[in-house]
C-alpha cells in the first residue's frame, strides 16, 4: 500500500482513478458531465485530471460520450458491461467451489447484526456530532 | 519412533487448530493471515508425516519387504511404538485424509483456474472494474492476471464517493496480496489435518481484516471503510447458494475493529505461536529419525 500521501485521502494506485471514475458513472445511472463526475469523486481532484481520465476511458472504449451543449456527457458502455457481467455471472453461479475463490466484500446481515453495526457506527460518530 | 514423540506431534499440531484461530483475532491481520496459512501447512504436514510413519511400519513388516530390505519383521514389530491395530488405523486415516485433501486441492485449483479464465475472457478495455448492471450482486475480487473487481451497479449507487474508493481499495488489496492463495493453503491444511478446521473461518476473517486495513491506509480514513462495510451490507442480498451466503462475512467484527485503534504488534503471542509450530515440526523430524533408527536396529538384530 502506498505510504506517501499527497492529499487528505491518500495516494491512488496506477489506474485507480479510472476505476473510481467508472464506478461514479455507474453509480449515477445517467449521463454525466465532467463536472458532475468530479462531484461524484472524493474532493481534491483537479478538473483537468478528471477530464484526462475520462478521455483515457473513452479511448479504451469503456465509456461513451455525447455532446450536450458545450460539454460532453459520459455514460459507461453498456454492451461491453453486459458481456463482462454475463462472464462473471457464469463464475458466480458455478457453485460453492468457484465462490470460495472469490473474496466477497460483505455478506448480508441478520437483523441483530444490523442493529449492532448501526449502534457501533452511531457511537463512533457521536463525539464528532457533539463537536459540531 | 517412540510413543511420547508420536503423541507430542499429534497433540501439538492439533492444538494449533484452536491456538491459531484464537491468536489470529489478536494479531495485526497481515501477520494473522501469514501465521494461519504457513502455520496451518506446517502443523498439517507434521501431523500427517507421523501418521504416514505409523502406517509405514505395516509395509516394513511384510515378509517380502523385510527380506528385501534385510531387516527382521519381528524385531520391527517388537520395537514399534504402537500395536498393529493402531498402525492399521493410521494407514486408514492416511488413505482417507490423502483422498480428502487431494479432492479439495483439485477442486480449489479448478476454481482458481475458472476465475482466471473468466478474467481472461473479459474485454481488455473494461479495466480492473467490472460492473454488473442492476442490483443482483454485491462486490467481489476475482483473482486472475490481471484480477478483476466485480461490483453490482446497485451497490455502487448506494455508496458515497469515499465509500466507493474504500470498496475498490479493499478488493484491490485482496488481489494484490494474493489472499486466495492463503485461503487455499489453509483449506488444504484443514483437509489434511481435521483438527485444524477452526483455522478456515479464522483465515477468512483475517484476510478480510487485512483488506479493510489496507483500504483504510489507502484512503486515509478507517471510519469511512467501516461506513462502507455497513452501507454495502445493508444493500447486499445473499447469493442464491454457496458457502458465503450463510455468514455476514464478519461485518460486525470488522466494523468494530475499524472503529477501534489500529492493531498493534503482539510479539509475545506471535513468538509463542512460532514456538508451538517449531515444536510440532521438530517432534515430527525426531519421529522420522527414530523410525530410521528402528529400521537400523531391526537390521542389526537379523545379523
Amino acid at each position: 500500500m502506498p505510504k506517501r500521501r499527497d492529499s487528505k485521502h491518500g495516494r491512488r494506485p496506477a489506474g485507480g482513478l479510472e476505476a473510481e471514475v467508472l464506478a461514479a458513472l455507474w453509480a449515477a445511472d445517467r449521463p454525466l458531465t465532467p463536472g458532475e463526475v468530479r462531484a461524484g469523486l472524493t474532493p481534491g481532484l483537479a478538473y483537468t485530471t478528471v477530464m484526462t481520465t475520462l478521455s483515457r476511458l473513452h479511448e479504451k472504449g469503456a465509456v461513451d460520450r455525447r455532446r450536450a451543449g458545450r460539454a460532453y456527457r459520459y455514460t459507461p458502455v453498456m454492451d461491453q458491461a453486459d458481456i463482462a457481467a454475463a462472464r462473471m455471472r457464469d463464475t458466480l453461479e458455478a457453485g460453492d467451489d468457484r465462490l470460495a475463490v472469490l473474496a466477497r466484500f460483505v455478506g448480508s446481515l441478520s437483523p441483530e447484526d444490523e442493529r449492532l453495526v448501526a449502534d457501533l457506527l452511531r457511537e463512533a460518530d457521536a463525539p464528532e456530532a457533539e463537536g459540531r | 519412533m517412540s510413543l511420547p514423540v508420536v503423541s507430542a506431534v499429534l497433540v501439538v499440531s492439533s492444538l494449533f487448530g484452536f491456538w491459531g484461530a484464537a491468536v489470529a483475532r489478536r494479531l495485526p491481520p497481515r501477520q494473522a493471515t501469514w501465521l494461519l496459512s504457513v502455520g496451518g501447512v506446517v502443523a498439517a504436514l507434521s501431523g500427517f508425516v507421523v501418521l504416514v510413519l505409523l502406517a509405514s511400519l505395516l509395509v516394513g513388516e511384510q515378509p517380502d519387504v523385510a527380506s528385501h530390505g534385510h531387516w527382521s519383521a519381528a524385531a520391527l514389530r517388537d520395537r514399534a511404538p504402537v500395536g498393529a491395530a493402531s498402525s492399521w488405523a493410521a494407514a486408514l486415516l492416511v488413505a482417507l485424509l490423502t483422498a480428502g485433501a487431494g479432492t479439495v486441492a483439485v477442486r480449489r485449483s479448478r476454481a482458481v483456474l475458472g476465475a482466471y479464465r473468466s478474467c481472461r475472457g473479459l474485454p481488455a478495455e473494461a479495466g480492473e472494474l467490472v460492473v454488473v448492471p442492476g442490483t443482483a450482486v454485491g462486490a467481489y475480487a476475482v483473482p486472475g492476471r490481471p484480477g478483476r473487481i466485480v461490483a453490482g451497479q446497485g451497490l455502487l449507487g448506494a455508496l458515497s464517493a469515499l465509500e466507493r474508493r474504500a470498496l475498490l481499495a479493499h478488493e484491490r488489496a485482496h488481489l494484490a496480496r494474493g489472499h486466495h492463495w492463503h485461503l487455499a493453503a489453509v483449506t488444504i491444511a484443514a483437509a489434511l489435518h481435521p483438527a485444524l478446521r477452526p483455522l478456515r473461518p479464522a483465515a477468512s476473517c483475517a484476510t478480510e481484516r487485512w483488506a479493510d486495513e489496507s483500504a483504510a491506509e489507502a484512503i486515509g480514513d478507517r471510519r469511512a471503510v467501516a461506513h462502507a462495510l455497513a452501507a454495502a451490507a445493508r444493500c447486499s442480498t445473499a447469493p442464491a447458494r454457496g458457502a458465503l451466503a450463510a455468514t455476514s462475512h464478519f461485518v460486525p467484527l470488522r466494523v468494530a475493529s475499524l472503529l477501534g485503534p489500529v492493531p498493534g504488534p503482539r510479539p509475545v503471542l506471535l513468538r509463542l505461536s512460532i514456538a508451538l509450530l517449531l515444536a510440532a515440526a521438530a517432534a515430527a523430524l525426531v519421529a522420522v529419525k527414530q523410525t530410521e533408527h528402528l529400521y537400523e536396529f531391526a537390521r542389526y538384530g537379523q545379523r
